[in-house]
C-alpha cells in the first residue's frame, strides 16, 4: 500500500514539477537562512555566519537533485524528454513523417476495414443476444407445421421460428420498402432480447382475432418516423393489412441473424404476407421456408437437448424429406446446431471473398512495412553521424535505441490515427458490395484494437532493426571516415525492395484476374446495360390479387412512364430479367407433337417494344408488332436454342410447340444473352411470345421495362417518384437501372476487381517510392565516387547505366518472385473467377510490364540526379 | 559512514525519534538535534535529512506545514502523523533486534579466539 502511496505521489510530482521545485528552493533557502541565526548569535560575522552555514548543509544541488529523484519517476521524465525530441524531430522532417504516416495509413486502414468485414461475416455475434452459445438451430425442420410440433414434444428448448421477407410500409406514393422477419411470439425471448420502447410480442398477441402487432428496428424507427415515440399504438401498413406499432427493438439489434431488419410482425397473424409463395403455408407439412431455433434452457445442457430431441425425432410431423437410397422420398433427421460457431465452418462465398480480400490487404501490409523499413533504415543512415555524435558524448547505446524506438512508436501513432480514417473510406466502398454488412458497424472497437496492434507492430517492426543496427556498430566508425557504411545494409535494401515489387505483382495480377472477370461477364450481356430501367411490384403480398387487377396496373403505369420526357420507350414482361420479377413459366418444347425429345425452355411474354427497349438484336426475322396480338401464334426465339432445334437450318418460319398448345411460327432470332450469371453455366434457351396473345391469367406481367433518353442513371429519379404515386393502393415499386442488377450478379468480381486494383495501384505506388528512395540515397552516398568517376572520363551514359543497373536489378528480383507468387497462390482464387484462367500468361505478362514500368519510373528522378553530378563540386564535397 | 541503505534506515529513525521527543521542528532544527545527541560523533552534512524527510512525507510517516520559527523566521515545519508514531515503535522494536542479535554473534566471535 505505502508503495503504492509514494508511486501515486511521485506520479503526480513528475506532472506538477515546477511548484514542488520552488517549494523545495524555499525550505533549503530558510534552512540557510537559521543556521546563519545562530552562527551570527554564537559571535561570528555575517560573511563568517554565511560559509559555515553553507559548509555544514553540504553540496546544495546534489541534494537537490536527490529530492528531485524522489518526487517524480525519472523513467517517465526520460520518456518524456525523448517524446519533446521526436516531436521536434517529426516538425523538422514533415516530409519523411508524413511518408511514413501515410504508408502506414494505408496499409494498416486497409487490414482495418477487412478485419471489421471478415469479422462481420464470420465471428462477430448479433447485438443485443446474450449467451449466444445457447442458441442452436434446429437442422430440418423448415415449416410451421414441424415447428408446432416440436415446440409441443422438447422441453429443454425455447422454441422459436421465423422467415424473411421483403414487405412494404403504407401503400402508393408513402409505400417504402420494409426488410421484415416473421416470427413467432417466442422469437425475442429466444434472442434474449427485452424490448427498447414499449413492448415485445406475448403469446396474446398470435391468438386469432388479435389486432396484428408490429415492432420496428430502431433505425427504420429513426429514420421512417423521427424517432418520435408517440407513434407506438398506432397503426401502419405492412404487407398490405394494418399493424399496431407495439414497440421498438433496441438499437442495433438485427435479430438472430446479422442483415440489418426493419420490422417484426408475427407469421401466425399473416400467413399469406409471410410466405414466399403469397398463400398460407402454415398447414402445409411439406417445404422448407421456416429457421426453427431455440435457447437451451436454465439448467438443460446442450447435449441432454439433442438427447431429448433424438427421442421425439420420428413421432415429429413435417420433417425436411430426404432421398432415400431407393429413391423414394422420406423424412428426414432432425440435428441440432450451434447458430452461431457454423459460421466459421461452412464458408459462405461472401466470406470467402472476405477472406481473400483480407489476404490481400495482409499483403498491402507486409509492403507498407517493407515500405517504412526501407525509408527508416536510409533515414537511420542518414543520421548515422549524429547518433554517433550523441554515443561519444556519453549516451548509452539503449538510450539511443530507446529514443529512435520512441520516434518511431509516434510516427506509428500518427499513422494508426490516419489508418482508423483510412479504414472508414475503405470500409465504407467495401460495404456497398457486401449487403449483408451494409447497416453493420465495420469499425467498431475490435477493429480499433486491431488498429492499434497493427501499427505498433509496424511501428517496431520497422524501427527496430535500423534502430538497433544504429546503436549498435560502433561510433568511431562514423567519425573516422565521415562516410555511413552501406555494405550489408544495402543488400538487406535490395532484398526489401525486391519483395515489395513482387507483392505489387502479385495484387496486380489478382485485380487483372477480376477485372478480366467483370468483363467477361458484361460481354456476355446483348442488353443496354446502362439505358433500361426495370420496375417491378410484388403483387403477391397485397391486397391486389387477380391477375386482370396485375394487367390493369402494369398497363397504366406502362402509360404513366410513356409521358415523361425522360423516357424513349416502355415494355412490360411476363418474366424475370437479372433477378428482378417472379418465377420463370418453363414449358416443354418440341419440333412437332410426336417429338420425342422436348428441350425443357424458358417462355417469357413480352409487348412489342420489348427487343427496342433492352436493345436486344435480331441476329434474324423481325420482333412482334402490334398486329400480332390478334393474329396466328408466333415467337421469337435466341440463337442458342435456334442452333439446338435447328442445326444447320434456317429456322424462321419454322413451327414449334409449346406444351401441348398449337403450332407457333417462329418469326424471328435473337441474339444469346445470358439471364441468370452462374460461372461456367452456358448461355440459356430462351423464347420469347407477345403478351397480347396469351390469355390474362396465363401470363401476369412481372416488371416493367423503361428505356432512358439518357443514362438510366439519370432519369431514375423522376421515375420511380412517377410510378409510385401512380395510384393509392401500390405496395412499394421496386425501382433499379439494368446495371445495377447486373452490378449485383457481378458483385463478387467488381469487388474483387476494386480492391484488389486500389490495393495493386497503392501497392506498386509504394514500391516505386521505395526504390526511389534507395536510389536517392545511394546517389547522395556516392556523390564523391560519382564525381571521381566523371573527372576520369566517364560519360554520362555510363553513371547512368550504373544507376539504372542498380534499380533493374531490384525490379528484375521483384518480378521472378511475383511471378512465382502469383502462380503458386492465385490457383486458389480459381472457384471466384469467371471464364478467366489464373495462370493467363498474358495477364500476368500485362501485370508484370505495368509493375516494371512504374518501378522503373521511380528509378529515373535518381538517374537524372546522378547525371548531373557536377565532378567540380563534387570532389569539394564534405 | 558510507551512504547505505543502513545509513538511510537508520536517519529514517532518527529523525522519526527526533519529532517524537520535540514535537513539530524544520528540517534545521532535526539535524541540529541528531548532531547533538549523537555527541557530533555523527557529522553529516545538514543536508542529507531533506531526501530522507521527503521520503517520509510521502510514505506518510510524517507532515509538513509552513510556520514561523522561535526567532520569527518562515520555516517548514515536520509533525508525525499517527502512522508515524506506530512506525516509530515498530522501527525502534526492529533495530533493538538486530543490534541485540548482532551483539550476540560479536561476543561469540570474542569467546572463539
Amino acid at each position: 500500500m505505502r508503495r503504492v502511496r509514494v508511486w501515486l505521489i511521485r506520479l503526480v510530482g513528475t506532472v506538477s514539477g515546477g511548484r514542488r521545485e520552488r517549494e523545495l528552493a524555499a525550505e533549503l533557502e530558510s534552512h540557510i537562512q537559521l543556521h546563519i541565526d545562530d552562527n551570527m548569535r554564537a559571535g561570528m560575522s555575517a560573511e563568517e555566519a554565511r560559509r559555515a552555514a553553507l559548509l555544514k548543509f553540504g553540496p546544495v544541488e546534489s541534494i537537490k537533485e536527490d529530492c528531485r529523484a524522489r518526487t517524480s519517476l525519472p523513467l517517465l521524465e526520460i520518456l518524456a524528454q525523448d517524446v519533446r525530441y521526436a516531436l521536434r524531430r517529426m516538425r523538422r522532417q514533415p516530409g519523411f513523417t508524413a511518408l511514413v504516416a501515410l504508408t502506414l495509413a494505408l496499409g494498416v486502414g486497409a487490414n482495418a476495414a477487412m478485419f471489421g468485414l471478415v469479422d462481420v461475416l464470420m465471428f462477430r455475434t448479433p447485438a443485443h443476444v446474450p449467451e449466444p452459445d445457447q442458441i442452436v438451430t434446429v437442422a430440418g425442420a423448415g415449416n410451421y407445421v414441424a415447428y408446432q410440433d416440436l415446440r409441443d414434444r422438447v422441453h429443454s428448448l425455447e422454441l422459436t421460428a421465423y422467415t424473411r421477407q421483403r414487405l412494404s410500409l403504407g401503400l402508393g406514393a408513402e409505400a417504402v420498402p420494409l426488410r421484415t422477419e416473421c416470427v413467432t411470439p417466442t422469437y425475442f425471448a429466444v434472442a434474449g432480447t427485452p424490448a427498447w420502447r414499449g413492448r415485445t410480442f406475448t403469446p396474446a398477441d398470435d391468438a386469432s382475432g388479435a389486432p396484428p402487432a408490429v415492432v420496428l428496428s430502431h433505425s427504420f424507427w429513426a429514420n421512417r418516423f423521427g424517432a418520435d415515440p408517440g407513434v407506438i399504438g398506432t397503426a401502419v401498413v405492412v404487407g398490405g393489412r394494418p399493424h399496431d406499432i407495439i414497440g421498438i427493438a433496441p438499437p442495433g439489434f438485427t435479430g438472430l441473424g446479422l442483415a440489418a431488419m426493419d420490422a417484426w410482425i408475427l407469421l401466425a397473424v399473416s400467413p399469406e404476407a409471410c410466405s414466399p409463395s403469397g398463400t398460407n403455408l402454415l398447414r402445409s407439412s411439406g417445404g422448407f421456408w421456416l429457421t426453427t431455433v431455440g435457447r437451451v434452457r436454465d439448467g438443460v445442457t446442450r447435449a441432454q437437448a439433442a438427447a431429448e430431441l433424438a427421442a421425439v425425432e420420428s413421432r415429429v410431423e413435417g420433417r425436411t424429406k430426404r432421398l432415400a437410397a431407393d429413391g423414394t422420398l422420406v423424412d428426414g433427421s432432425l440435428e441440432l446446431r450451434p447458430v452461431y460457431a457454423s459460421r466459421r465452418l461452412g464458408l459462405s462465398s461472401d466470406s470467402r471473398l472476405a477472406l481473400w480480400l483480407a489476404g490481400g490487404a495482409g499483403v498491402l501490409f507486409l509492403l507498407a512495412c517493407a515500405n517504412i523499413a526501407g525509408l527508416v533504415w536510409t533515414h537511420t543512415l542518414d543520421r548515422s553521424r549524429e547518433i554517433a555524435v550523441r554515443l561519444q558524448l556519453g549516451a548509452s547505446r539503449r538510450r539511443v535505441f530507446t529514443q529512435l524506438t520512441v520516434e518511431h512508436m509516434l510516427t506509428a501513432a500518427l499513422g494508426g490515427a490516419a489508418a482508423v480514417v483510412a479504414g472508414m473510406w475503405i470500409s465504407e466502398g467495401v460495404k456497398r458490395y457486401f449487403p449483408f454488412a451494409v447497416d453493420v458497424d465495420v469499425m467498431g472497437t475490435r477493429t480499433l484494437v486491431v488498429v492499434a496492434v497493427l501499427a505498433c507492430m509496424a511501428g517496431l517492426l520497422s524501427g527496430a532493426f535500423p534502430g538497433f543496427h544504429a546503436a549498435r556498430s560502433g561510433p568511431e566508425r562514423y567519425l573516422r571516415t565521415g562516410q555511413t557504411v552501406i555494405g550489408a545494409g544495402s543488400r538487406f535494401r535490395t532484398a526489401l525492395l525486391s519483395v515489395q515489387v513482387g507483392l505489387a505483382l502479385v495484387l496486380v495480377a489478382a485485380a487483372g484476374l477480376f477485372a478480366g472477370s467483370v468483363k467477361n461477364f458484361r460481354r456476355d450481356f446483348a442488353y443496354d446495360l446502362d439505358r433500361v430501367v426495370v420496375a417491378s411490384i410484388d403483387f403477391r403480398r397485397s391486397s391486389v390479387r387477380t391477375p386482370r387487377e396485375i394487367h390493369a396496373i402494369f398497363r397504366m403505369l406502362e402509360e404513366r412512364v410513356r409521358q415523361l420526357p425522360q423516357v424513349e420507350r416502355a415494355a412490360l414482361s411476363a418474366g424475370p430479367i437479372l433477378g428482378a420479377g417472379g418465377p420463370t413459366r418453363i414449358v416443354a418444347v418440341r419440333r412437332s407433337h410426336t417429338d420425342a425429345n422436348a428441350e425443357m425452355n424458358a417462355v417469357i411474354e413480352v409487348t412489342p417494344d420489348y427487343f427496342a427497349t433492352v436493345g436486344l438484336p435480331m441476329a434474324a426475322g423481325r420482333g412482334f408488332t402490334t398486329a400480332d396480338a390478334a393474329g396466328a401464334h408466333v415467337l421469337v426465339i435466341n440463337h442458342t436454342l435456334a442452333t439446338t432445334l435447328f442445326p444447320g437450318d434456317a429456322p424462321i418460319g419454322r413451327c414449334v410447340f409449346l406444351g401441348s398448345g398449337p403450332c407457333h411460327a417462329i418469326v424471328g432470332v435473337s441474339e444469346p444473352f445470358r439471364a441468370s450469371i452462374r460461372p461456367d453455366s452456358q448461355a440459356e434457351l430462351q423464347i420469347f411470345a407477345p403478351l397480347q396473345q396469351a390469355g390474362d391469367s396465363e401470363a401476369v406481367p412481372q416488371v416493367l421495362l423503361i428505356r432512358t433518353v439518357g443514362r438510366a442513371s439519370g432519369g431514375i429519379g423522376a421515375i420511380a417518384a412517377a410510378l409510385q404515386g401512380a395510384a393509392p393502393d401500390l405496395p412499394h415499386v421496386d425501382v433499379r437501372t439494368l446495371e445495377e442488377l447486373a452490378d449485383v450478379q457481378a458483385r463478387s468480381w467488381l469487388l474483387g476487381a476494386t480492391i484488389f486494383g486500389l490495393f495493386g495501384t497503392l501497392a506498386v505506388i509504394l514500391a516505386s517510392i521505395g526504390i526511389y528512395g534507395a536510389l536517392a540515397f545511394t546517389i547522395r552516398q556516392r556523390t564523391v565516387e560519382i564525381g571521381v568517376r566523371m573527372a576520369l572520363g566517364a560519360m554520362r551514359r555510363d553513371i547512368a547505366g550504373v544507376v539504372l543497373r542498380q534499380g533493374a536489378l531490384v525490379v528484375a528480383m521483384g518480378l521472378v518472385l511475383g511471378l512465382s507468387g502469383a502462380l503458386t497462390g492465385l490457383r486458389y482464387v480459381r472457384s471466384l473467377l469467371f471464364n478467366v484462367a489464373p495462370a493467363d500468361p498474358w495477364g500476368l505478362a500485362t501485370a508484370a510490364l505495368v509493375v516494371a514500368l512504374a518501378a522503373l519510373l521511380g528509378c529515373v528522378i535518381p538517374t537524372l540526379r546522378a547525371v548531373r553530378v557536377d565532378p567540380a563540386v563534387a570532389l569539394r564535397y564534405d | 559512514m558510507a551512504k547505505t541503505d543502513v545509513w538511510q534506515g537508520t536517519l529514517a529513525l532518527m529523525i522519526l525519534k527526533t519529532l517524537e521527543t520535540m514535537g513539530p521542528q524544520h528540517g534545521y532544527g532535526i539535524a541540529r538535534r541528531i548532531e547533538q545527541i549523537s555527541d557530533d560523533l555523527l557529522t553529516v552534512n545538514y543536508g542529507t535529512v531533506y531526501p530522507a524527510l521527503l521520503k517520509l512525507e510521502q510514505e506518510g510517516y510524517v507532515s509538513a506545514e509552513w510556520g514561523v520559527s522561535d526567532n520569527n523566521r518562515k520555516a517548514k515545519f515536520y509533525r508525525l502523523t499517527r502512522a508515524g508514531r506506530k512506525q516509530v515503535e515498530e522501527a525502534a522494536r526492529e533495530w533493538d533486534q538486530t543490534t541485540a542479535i548482532l551483539a550476540k554473534f560479536l561476543r561469540l566471535g570474542e569467546e572463539g579466539s
